[in-house]
């Protein structure tokens, strides 16, 4: 056999075999680098759906995107705030009045930020004969949002969200961050002349019982807490004191008489009791001041 | 010399460094992954731990609640009894009597309303003394309850109790949140403070926390070719603060249970009822009023009425919400964290 007869008979088989392994080679490359891109967008998304459910702006999530997964990934978020779940148990408390409810509200409730980041993708190789690839990746975490603020926590749609949730905002920009206790008041209205309250009761009266007073600032500064002197809830222990006293006034009468000694006695000493517990209150449109006789 | 033996193989470095390559680069893809997915492990474990480091505030603040709710309903009800009974020492508010010969039917109703009257007293009496046992921690005491917390998670990891094993934790922050909405008056109206808006004392003003949790997470292949590959540090950063979530108040004979339609909770009737003809008002009955807030569509907002004598107690539960750290750059120097 000749030298030149064997030289390059073997270029073929090379051609074939680099080709075909060449071809493998930057295939499993291009799914390596895929899959980078799709490992990358998923870190992404979840990073830019739980910043955005801290509440943070759009520009601030991508800004927090960028520095770990790049611009490419921080670019293509797109995040979209999703109303908390549907009722599933219809709530009507009030069975006169069909659409409107009593009893309570959820203040905050909960949403969902939906995250979803989609890159080109690095694809060189694929990418070259026309087939770009695109990786996509979407992540939800829960958000912390006050439905219909503005001293509407009810409001529209209560049970399907559609109105409540057009009308949402971050929890800390709403008016319901409030101190603590302000919505644990509480405060009785009667009518004086002693007819049923209704809209014709003319110079109704409102007085504030213990809770009302947590909105006072000799307590809201109280260095300790509990009902001793100094406390937060130091009203309390004294109509506690007062309640105790009148019934001691009460009860303790040494000179009942005879007719309907019970009553004539307490006619006499409740009403000096009820005049000193009375003291404490406000009227309507008055100063708030509970502590006055304590 | 040139030989088809020869040229055998020729390819077979061209495949072993391509192969070698792709496998690198199927290490480190995994590697990165590796590395996401510890990064969302310590942040999930941070968020649960953050949330529940505040529980014991939020559970002491519940309990404050239902304590101060309970009382406020027993004021409400001590306040209505002392005027009922005032009325019937009278010979008034719906009872009969002829009071020159005798109390008749008011001194029933007296002696049936009375008995209520120490019986409420003693009730609030209760109510107060609860209240005082559950309202000792201070701002010191909750930060410290919030830190035993973190621990505990770490000591019982694993457990139902227990937090992820993986990792450390360590608390590092805890202060109390400073910005809530200014409130110059309250719900009824009625100024604070001259509209000024009062100090308010930290033992009452909701706590933040901020926890994180750290690991050394070494690679997969401690090596390749002598070369030592790096640690990553997992880190897990969450804060969380306190916020009330609902709000309820109360409406006897109102409030219906859908499944059953009775009502929760029906009105009080201290005494057989006696209605004044004028107005034909009951005094012995304690209808409560509630707050009879309702939603009116068309004015998007709460409405109330009061359609009777009326007790407004609002309460609310406290729970954690998640927040941005507040604590600005981690000093990682602080922290723990696991090998």
């Amino acid at each position: 056999m000749r030298l030149a007869r064997v030289r390059g008979s073997a270029l073929p088989e090379t051609a074939v075999c680099i080709g075909v392994a060449l071809t493998l080679l930057f295939g499993a490359l291009e799914f390596a680098l895929l899959g980078y891109d799709q490992v990358n967008a998923d870190g992404a998304a979840w990073l830019a759906a739980h910043e955005a459910g801290l509440g943070l702006s759009t520009t601030s999530v991508t800004n927090a995107v960028k520095t770990p997964f790049g611009a490419a990934a921080a670019n293509g978020v797109a995040l979209n705030a999703l109303p908390p779940d549907d009722t599933t148990v219809p709530v009507d408390y009030d069975y006169q009045q069909q659409g409107q409810r009593h009893g309570g509200a959820s203040l905050v409730r909960e949403a969902h930020e939906a995250a979803t980041v989609t890159t080109a993708g690095v694809s060189p190789f694929v990418g070259a004969l026309g087939k770009a690839a695109q990786v996509a990746s979407s992540v939800i975490e829960p958000s912390v949002v006050f439905t219909n603020f503005g001293y509407d926590v009810q409001g529209v749609g209560y049970n399907t969200n559609s109105g409540v949730f057009n009308n949402h905002n971050a929890y800390f920009t709403t008016d319901a961050n409030v101190p603590p206790y302000y919505v644990g008041f509480a405060f009785m209205q009667y009518c004086p002349t002693g007819t049923a309250f209704t809209a014709s009761c003319s110079g109704q009266k409102s007085v504030d019982l213990g809770l009302a007073e947590y909105l006072d600032d000799d307590n809201y500064g109280a260095s300790l807490t509990g009902v001793q002197t100094g406390g937060t809830f130091a009203t309390m222990a004294c109509h506690q004191r007062e309640y105790v006293k009148l019934l001691n006034d009460v009860f303790t009468s040494s000179t009942l008489e005879s007719n309907s000694p019970t009553l004539s006695k307490y006619n006499e000493t409740q009403q000096a009791d009820l005049v000193a517990i009375y003291h404490w209150d406000s009227t309507y449109d008055g100063a708030l001041h509970p502590t006055n006789g304590c | 010399m040139f030989s088809r033996h020869a040229q055998r193989g020729q390819v077979l470095p061209l495949y072993a460094f391509g192969m070698m390559s792709l496998l690198a680069l199927c290490f480190f893809l995994f590697q990165y992954a590796t590395t996401i997915r510890w990064q969302v492990r310590a942040q999930t474990a941070a968020d649960a731990a953050a949330a529940a480091a505040l529980s014991v505030q939020t559970l002491q603040w519940n309990q404050e609640m239902m304590a101060l709710h309970a009382a406020s309903v027993e004021e409400y009800r001590i306040r209505r009894l002392t005027q009922t009974l005032l009325l019937v020492a009278h010979y008034s508010g719906g009872c009969s009597a002829t009071p020159s010969t005798s109390a008749g039917v008011c001194a029933t109703d007296f002696a049936t309303l009375q008995p209520q009257l120490v019986a409420a007293v003693k009730r609030y009496g209760d109510d107060i003394a609860l209240l005082h046992q559950l309202s000792y921690p201070t701002a010191a005491s909750q930060a410290s309850d919030a830190n035993t917390v973190v621990q505990a998670l770490q000591a019982n990891c694993g457990t139902p109790l227990g937090g992820d094993c993986a990792f450390d934790y360590t608390m590092t922050a805890y202060s109390q949140r400073s910005d809530m909405q200014a409130v110059s008056e309250n719900p009824n109206e009625v100024m604070v403070g001259a509209g000024t808006i009062p100090a308010i004392s930290a033992n009452v003003e909701p706590a933040r926390v901020e926890v994180v949790v750290c690991k050394d997470v070494k690679p997969i292949i401690p090596s390749i070719l002598g070369l030592k590959l790096p640690t990553f540090r997992a880190i897990g950063r969450a804060a969380a603060t306190t916020a009330m979530v609902t709000e309820e108040w109360l409406d006897p004979g109102t409030i219906v249970n859908p499944a059953t339609n009775a009502v929760f909770l029906p009105k009080e009737t201290e005494a057989p009822s006696r209605a004044v003809s004028a107005g034909a008002y009951d005094w012995y009955t304690l209808n409560f009023g509630g707050n009879n807030a309702v939603a009116y569509p068309s004015e998007d907002a709460y409405q109330l009425s009061s359609e009777n004598d009326e007790l407004s107690a609002y309460t609310g539960w406290w729970s954690t919400i998640q927040m941005q750290p507040f604590a600005g750059p981690l000093n990682e120097a602080s922290i723990s964290c696991a090998e």
